[in-house]
């Protein structure tokens, strides 16, 4: 046989035995869907210099901000060397000098529904769970798709996904989690629905469960450690520094954003609640952007951070003020993008928790 | 802003060959998923605001995360059995004689040869992916197509 019957026959061969012809269209799409997450997924990384980390893993703190964090979280810049080096030098002694506090905080009008907020929810004691019983997590979620066509052409459009985690009084046992499968829901312009229909990609809707909330396998730590973060909020914004530091738009910025992501996992303790909304006070450029904001039927008080410069998107946290809940957190647009105006949420977080006595 | 459509736009574009790559070398369609998303999850952290995620860069992650996933050197060496035995018994039973053919070569020429006629690298990107040079991987490539012919020929001959 000759170099050139070998070749052919080599290849007709392996064509007709790739074993990728089993692999359907519906796998590749939920592949594609899964994968393309990665943006959304702000990794909490351990910096060099962090000594106290409350988190090591760099994956979502729970489930719950598993979902969550897929939520985008973009524009992230990074500081000048130098910046970061001076600020490094701040942080290196601890959380006891920092970052916090000198540069000013929050707006008056903010702090003062900041820290109402803190007292209400000091005196509020969170619901007990009993063994048996499940801390369930109620949380509608929205957020931005953007697709760029062969063509050059983007589309985008908002998609939904519920989700309703119960989490075991002992966590150890098994959490269970239904999820809706993400569905596009709001559109702008006809093209990207018209995009959307001709794709005609299904939802998939899921039902999980895995002890330790070890959901798609992941042994990374269902909770952030809560326990070692400080709730003095003082130190507990200077540890908020230190971790986020060179991630997101701006130190305030992503200490904000890391805030809001903490608390909409539904699973932060009032003392620890009460902390956060006494640290989001402290930090400069958080002003009440909203006095009346409603989030999936219910109002609140929006509280956000504009960023200074060349970012379309404005991180806001609503909180009820009778009771000092967190309804929930929404990044709204500051300028047009793409089809979707400025002013938009373009990605939100609703959250509600209760104490169930099953699970399904 | 930049950052994060330079790489969706990679990911439409390289998405489904890296899905077919790891799915080609695990054992079902959940491995392959995950470690896709561990791949796009670090092309994520290492993408930057200038600078694409070409092919290749993908492919080099994608080989690294199938690495860690697969450490085992005996698990890798049974692999294609595995492949047999698990998941690809449609395409076994089309042609199982070049499953035991690939099997009993060399990896490191399996290796090429898959890359070459499974995955639709070029020599070039194949020397590329594996730091070797274009020539050695022509010559790989060359070798191991010999080898497989000649087991798939003993084995016609032998029917």
């Amino acid at each position: 046989m000759n170099e050139k019957m070998v070749v052919q026959q080599v290849k007709s061969r392996m064509a007709l035995a790739d074993p990728a012809v089993c692999i359907t269209e519906d796998e590749l799409a939920r592949s594609r869907e899964r994968s393309r997450m990665a943006i959304h997924s702000a990794p909490i990384e351990a910096s060099d210099f962090e000594q106290d980390a409350m988190m090591t893993s760099r994956e979502p703190l729970s489930p719950v901000s598993t979902l969550a964090a897929r939520r985008s979280r973009r524009a992230r810049t990074w500081l000048t060397v130098a910046a970061a080096a001076a600020v490094t030098t701040a942080l290196i002694a601890g959380d006891v000098v920092g970052l916090a506090g000198w540069r000013g905080g929050a707006t008056a009008e903010a702090s003062e529904v900041l820290n109402t907020a803190a007292q209400t929810a000091i005196t509020t004691t969170d619901p007990l769970v009993n063994p048996g019983q499940y801390l369930r997590i109620e949380s509608t979620n929205v957020w931005m798709t953007e697709t760029f066509a062969h063509d050059g052409a983007t589309y985008q459009w908002l998609e939904t996904e519920e989700s309703d985690m119960y989490i075991p009084a002992d966590p150890t046992d098994e959490w269970v989690w239904e999820r809706s499968g993400r569905v596009p829901t709001t559109f702008f312009d006809t093209k990207a629905q018209d995009y959307v229909r001709e794709q005609n990609t299904q939802a998939h809707p899921e039902l999980l469960r895995a002890p330790n909330g070890e959901f798609y396998g992941d042994p990374g730590g269902w909770a952030p450690d809560i326990s070692s973060l400080p709730r003095d909020p003082y130190r507990l914004l200077n540890n908020i520094y230190k971790l986020t530091l060179g991630q997101g738009r701006s130190v305030d910025g992503q200490a904000f954003v890391f805030i809001a992501d903490l608390l909409r996992t539904g699973v932060v303790p009032a003392d620890l609640r009460a902390a956060l909304y006494e640290a989001a006070a402290m930090i400069p450029g958080v002003t009440v952007t909203e006095a009346q904001a409603n989030l999936d039927g219910r109002t609140g008080v929006a509280i956000g951070h504009t960023e200074s410069s060349g970012v379309t998107g404005r991180q806001e946290i609503i909180i009820d003020p009778e009771t000092g809940q967190l309804i929930g957190e929404r990044e709204v647009l500051t300028q047009d993008y793409g089809a979707i105006p400025a002013g938009t949420a373009v990605t939100w977080t609703a959250i509600e928790t209760s104490v169930s006595n099953t699970a399904p | 802003m930049e950052r994060e459509k330079r790489f969706l736009i990679a990911h439409a574009a390289v998405h489904d060959r890296i899905y077919r790559y790891l799915r080609r070398r695990t054992e079902n369609a959940a491995t392959a998923e995950d470690l896709c998303s561990e791949v796009f999850r670090i092309a994520w952290e290492k993408s930057t605001d200038s600078g694409s995620l070409s092919v290749l860069v993908l492919f080099g992650v994608a080989r690294n995360v199938l690495r860690n996933h697969d450490r085992s050197v005996v698990r890798s060496a049974k692999l294609i059995g595995e492949m047999r035995a698990e998941r690809y018994v449609d395409a076994h039973e089309r042609d199982s004689p070049l499953f035991e053919a690939l099997e009993q070569l060399n990896p490191d020429e399996r290796e090429v040869l898959l890359l070459t006629y499974w995955d639709g690298l070029t020599s070039k990107e194949i020397s590329d992916l594996l730091d070797t040079s274009a020539t050695a991987i022509r010559m790989r490539l060359h070798r191991a197509r010999k080898a497989l012919g000649n087991l798939l020929q003993t084995e016609g001959a032998g029917r």
